[in-house]
């Protein structure tokens, strides 16, 4: 049992060799709070999408030729709503219209709710269509002709995450938008009422349509992921090289420092204190070193994100081009956070106290005579 | 043992700051809006102003 007079020692050496632990706080608190930001973000991101994504039909399905999208006339429609399992296939009209005066590209989704002239838009493109002064009207400029339409709905803030860079309109107008026939659609809905049927469904509409796309709610989850896994990943790549150079670092530095108070451990050695003590007094200066610049570190990346919502790292998982004024809804992954404690304080520790046993275990007479 | 206690004290704070925050914030109200617009238009994607790298290379940016 630790004594507390033990304690309060080892809490003042600590503060007699504040220099040496401050370095080591601010440089293991810096790599938690980006490791913690990045994974905050992929997460709230991924929650918030997922959750837009239960709302999807069975299947969507999307053309190619040529490796490019390619329209789908009724045809296909026809064909897929004859299936075994298939209980309706709705056409829907979803493009890109690029907006040349801000090289950017508004996703243009079709609306059966909107009428002709009316539009939804995003946060994002009020922003851009704002800056060249298109506030009550915008001017969709096409091969054949000029189509205005009236800003008179903007999309709540906490969808940005997905309308953002979107423009619903009406599916007629988004047509003549995208220079579409009125028999063509960019995406099939696929309603399959059973679960078990839907992946024998895809299979079945890609053996029909080898060029054609079918994406059942369990991909598109998926992909999801896979997207967030991927920029999460690098992060964790990024994080393990920068920990193993920190603790080479560490290592380094607490080589250099305990060869200086080989003397120190000499003398308190011979005042006494057995291996053990002196490994339980520098456990303990480390431990509260390790686990204060864990837990600031973690409090700072949530404020960062949570708080100020991440700004600078977002447009890693958003892109900078559009301006996304988003709320990142607050999702805590507790299972990484303690990864993270396990692969940062647990190696952290074993760097500083490895050092220190193998000093308290050389001839100690030889130290106190120096 | 002051020290660790004032310690133990600020992270509590901190902490509490951050559990009340988490607390606060209305996510249903969020999960609400994009239900709504999800339900207009089933297939989301990520608002993105450049979809695919293919997208991005045809705008000739200075």
């Amino acid at each position: 049992m630790l004594r507390k007079n033990f304690v309060e020692y080892a809490i003042l050496l600590l503060f007699k060799d504040r220099n040496d632990h401050l370095f080591s706080f601010l440089i293991f608190s810096f790599i938690v709070f980006i490791l913690s930001s990045v994974l905050f973000i992929s997460d709230s991101l991924q929650y918030d999408l997922i959750q837009s994504i239960k709302a999807q039909p069975s299947i969507v399905v999307e053309n190619t030729r040529a490796g490019r999208a390619y329209p789908m006339h009724e045809g296909y429609v026809y064909d897929i709503a004859q299936m075994a399992g298939v209980s309706s296939v709705e056409g829907v009209v979803d493009g890109y219209h690029y907006f040349a005066q801000k090289r950017l590209w508004f996703h243009v989704i079709g609306d059966a709710h909107l009428a002709k002239d009316e539009m939804l838009i995003g946060q994002g493109v009020q922003k851009a269509m704002a800056e060249l002064y298109y506030e009550d009207e915008f001017h969709f400029l096409t091969e054949e002709r000029l189509i205005n339409v009236k800003i008179d709905k903007i999309a709540p803030k906490g969808t940005n995450i997905i309308s953002n860079d979107a423009i619903y309109l009406n599916p007629n107008t988004a047509r003549a938008v995208l220079g579409m026939e009125m028999d063509e659609y960019a995406k099939l809905y696929v309603t399959v009422p059973n679960p078990n049927e839907v992946g024998q469904v895809a299979l079945k509409i890609v053996e029909i349509y080898p060029s054609a796309k079918a994406t059942t709610q369990a991909d598109a989850i998926g992909a999801v992921r896979h997207v967030y896994y991927y920029k999460g990943g690098i992060f964790m790549i990024l994080y393990v090289i920068a920990l193993v150079s920190f603790f080479i670092l560490l290592k380094n530095q607490v080589g250099l420092v305990y060869g200086e108070k080989k003397k120190e451990i000499a003398i308190l050695r011979s005042l006494g204190f057995c291996i053990k003590d002196i490994i339980a007094l520098k456990l303990i200066q480390n431990s509260v070193v390790s686990v204060s610049a864990y837990l600031l570190g973690v409090a700072l990346a949530y404020v960062y994100v949570f708080v100020f919502n991440a700004p600078y790292l977002r447009n890693i998982f958003l892109g900078s081009e559009l301006e996304n004024s988003i709320s990142l809804t607050s999702v805590v992954d507790f299972n990484l956070l303690f990864l993270i404690f396990l692969f940062g304080v647990i190696p952290f520790l074993a760097f500083v106290i490895l050092p220190a046993w193998k000093i308290a275990i050389s001839d100690m007479s030889e130290a106190v005579k120096s | 043992m002051k020290f660790l206690a004032m310690l133990a004290t600020a992270f509590s704070l901190l902490y509490l700051v951050v559990v009340v925050h988490a607390l606060s914030f209305s996510s249903e109200k969020k999960v609400e809006e994009i239900d709504a617009l999800a339900l207009h238009v089933k297939d989301t994607k990520i608002a993105l102003s450049f979809p695919t790298n293919a997208y991005q290379r045809f705008v000739y940016a200075p």
